[in-house]
């Protein structure tokens, strides 16, 4: 490769989209450690490209004049981007990086505390911005901002950032869907019939035709309205949850054209990240046959059952109860069935009460994985209401090859990559132990396909769930063409 | 571990003050690890894995000197290891290219500064179509799939004129920097 040359502009761009070959980027590589000049101009153009990227420099300026402190969404321009009203706008929305800040606030222990102790100011949006809705009721709404004045009947124009800090604020749009923002929660009015939720929840009602096809976005999807009611939430590390309570969603994803369309009762959680992991969690049938409403039954036909002799499973950290009711040995996660009945300790796997551990399957090799299912069942013989040993909450990790990593460290500082959070309690929104299924399925996928390229996959656990089935789906990607 | 057990809450002016100076310096951060790792999703990625390592070590910060050279120490360690784990930007940066690239990128910021001077009016210059591609591409970070489907065209066609277009602003920034040293 030359540099000038069109190769090296092409090789730089292609670097910059994520589309470059192997053999283009060797001889960048080669180029890059040999011509000064050609570093320096590929210095020149990513420092371009990562000014576009993070808004303008007058911008930047403008926004640390004029706020308390660095607020990230002002909008500096205003251009049609297409017809439907929304607008082409040159800035720098924070939200990834934002909501990862927050999550490790709340991991930490201080949930939502920050907010109230925040002085941040509301985005107030361009006054010559068409309005979209009007404040139909605050209720005991608080703003992050105290000196944020708004009342019913004030219009809400888009651009114009609502930031509140607790209550619930419902909005009424031309179109005449109903949102309800509930508190803490960020939200931005993109055009007539979409809005931005950086984090928090909104339930939407749209039940007039005009209405049709609102759409939340969130920093991970799009979740647009078929009909006719649902609610988002953005977890403050950008986990986004649907839930459809009527009528249909479609759910459209970063790379793809178009999700899953989730039906009334159904929801999805989708997880930060290049991958678009998915998670779904349903109730099962309560029978021995493990049936779910679209999650599959427990199977032997997947790639870590015991019977293709593939794969191993063992435990990686933690102890199963060994004393009375003990559990079974792990290997009953992959004899591809579930327990036989409600409470069979012996045919399931589970941990010491009050402990976690985690547990290790090597697929032998590095396997393109499409599909995790894990699967539990438990209720008491005798207490309808004993049956907290159902409830799935775990973290799953994966490891693409050899070494293994130290299993005694904690999987996020020993070269694990998470795939997914699970915490079904939290799924079904459990507040009462009736509230909890007894016999429950959890399916991740990933919206391109595959969820990612692994030997080893990590269940860290979390309690003395009795787990009686996980099943792996893919193929050895020695199979596949790289 | 019992499940019950709870994890100590931070100081929440701790947080407030993270918050502060992160959310200022965030853009400064983005542009570091965009010039090492150049694909906007991967670069959001790394940066909010160093936010995360930024919060973790936080009270190792001295308040009395700037955030950001700081923060982008962190941010090169977890370039490091992102690139580590990522065959495509393994091929094009391991052997210490990446920390050639830092060096290199910092000596030469002075000079990018005066340059990206004249961006804006450079921008305000693009035509409308082209504007709604930058918008759509680097503000809103919508999926060029999306992008595509919007402008009626390939993704290898956008992926082009967004090419042309960075190219048509470097140009326009040449001739601004030309016609500024002629007075």
């Amino acid at each position: 490769m030359k540099y000038p040359s069109t190769e090296f502009d092409n090789a730089v761009a292609a670097v910059f989209h994520g589309t470059n070959t192997a053999e283009d980027t060797a001889k960048l590589r080669e180029l890059l450690r040999t011509n000064q000049d050609a570093q320096d101009e590929y210095l020149w153009r990513a420092e371009l490209h990562g000014r576009l990227a993070s808004g303008s420099p007058e911008f930047s300026r403008a926004a640390a004049d004029s706020m308390n402190y660095d607020r990230q969404s002002v909008e500096v321009q205003a251009a049609p981007l297409s017809g439907d009203g929304s607008y082409a706008r040159w800035g720098f929305r924070s939200s990834s990086a934002l909501v990862a800040v927050l999550a490790v606030v709340i991991l930490g222990g201080g949930l939502w505390m920050w907010h109230d102790s925040q002085t941040g100011s509301v985005e107030t949006g361009n006054p010559n911005e068409t309005s979209v809705a009007t404040i139909a009721d605050l209720g005991d709404s608080r703003w992050m901002d105290p000196a944020v004045k708004l009342s019913a009947g004030d219009a809400v124009r888009v651009g114009q950032r609502i930031e509140l800090s607790s209550g619930k604020v419902e909005v009424l749009f031309n179109t005449g869907a109903q949102l309800s923002i509930v508190g803490p929660a960020v939200v931005e009015p993109l055009a007539s019939n979409r809005v931005f939720l950086t984090f928090g929840e909104v339930n939407l009602l749209a039940e007039t035709p005009e209405s049709k096809g609102f759409t939340v976005v969130t920093p991970t999807s799009e979740f647009v309205d078929i009909s006719t009611a649902f609610t988002a939430r953005v977890s403050p590390d950008g986990l986004s949850r649907l839930n459809v309570t009527e009528g249909e969603v479609d759910v459209v994803l970063e790379g793809t054209q178009r999700g899953p369309r989730l039906r009334a009762g159904e929801t999805l959680y989708v997880e930060p990240g290049e991958r678009q992991i998915m998670t779904r969690i349903e109730e099962g049938d309560g029978t021995p046959a493990f049936r779910f409403p679209s999650i599959g039954s427990p199977s032997a036909d997947d790639y870590a059952d015991q019977t293709r002799g593939d794969a191993t499973i063992r435990l990686a950290q933690g102890e199963l109860k060994s004393q009375a009711g003990k559990s079974g040995p792990v290997t009953v996660l992959t004899d591809g069935k579930g327990q036989s009945h409600q409470d069979a300790p012996s045919e399931s796997a589970f941990f010491e009460d009050s402990t976690r551990g985690s547990l290790l399957i090597d697929l032998s090799q590095e396997v393109s994985i499409t599909q995790v299912n894990s699967y539990s069942w438990h209720q008491h013989d005798t207490n309808e209401s004993h049956r907290h040993r159902a409830r799935q909450q775990f973290t799953l990790y994966g490891h693409s090859g050899n070494p293994l990593p130290d299993l005694t460290l904690p999987p996020s500082e020993s070269g694990w990559e998470r795939i997914a959070r699970v915490n079904s309690d939290r799924f079904f929104e459990v507040t009462t132990p009736l509230d909890r299924p007894a016999q429950q399925a959890c399916s991740i996928t990933a919206a391109r396909g595959e969820i990612g390229r692994y030997r080893y996959l990590l269940w860290e656990v979390n309690g003395r769930t009795l787990f009686g089935e996980i099943d792996v789906y893919g193929s050895p990607t020695t199979k596949l063409q790289r | 571990m019992n499940e019950n057990t709870e994890q100590p809450r931070p100081n929440p002016a701790n947080q407030q003050e993270f918050l502060r100076v992160f959310l200022a310096n965030e853009r400064e951060i983005l542009r570091y690890v965009v010039a090492l790792v150049p694909n906007l999703a991967d670069a959001q990625e790394i940066l909010q894995q160093t936010a995360i390592v930024l919060w973790e070590k936080f009270d190792q910060y001295d308040a009395g000197r700037p955030f950001a050279p700081w923060a982008c120490r962190f941010a090169l360690n977890v370039t490091r290891q992102w690139i580590d784990r990522r065959q495509r930007w393994k091929a094009l940066l391991e052997g210490g290219l990446v920390e050639e690239l830092a060096l290199r990128r910092e000596q030469l910021r002075p000079e990018f500064d005066a340059r990206l001077v004249h961006l804006d009016q450079c921008m305000q210059k693009l035509p409308e179509h082209q504007r709604s591609l930058v918008d759509a591409y680097y503000f809103r970070q919508q999926d060029i799939d999306v992008v595509a489907g919007q402008v009626q065209r390939t993704v290898e066609a956008v992926y082009k004129a967004l090419q042309r277009i960075r190219q048509q602003l470097r140009e326009c920034i040449e001739l601004s920097l030309r016609k500024e040293a002629a007075g």
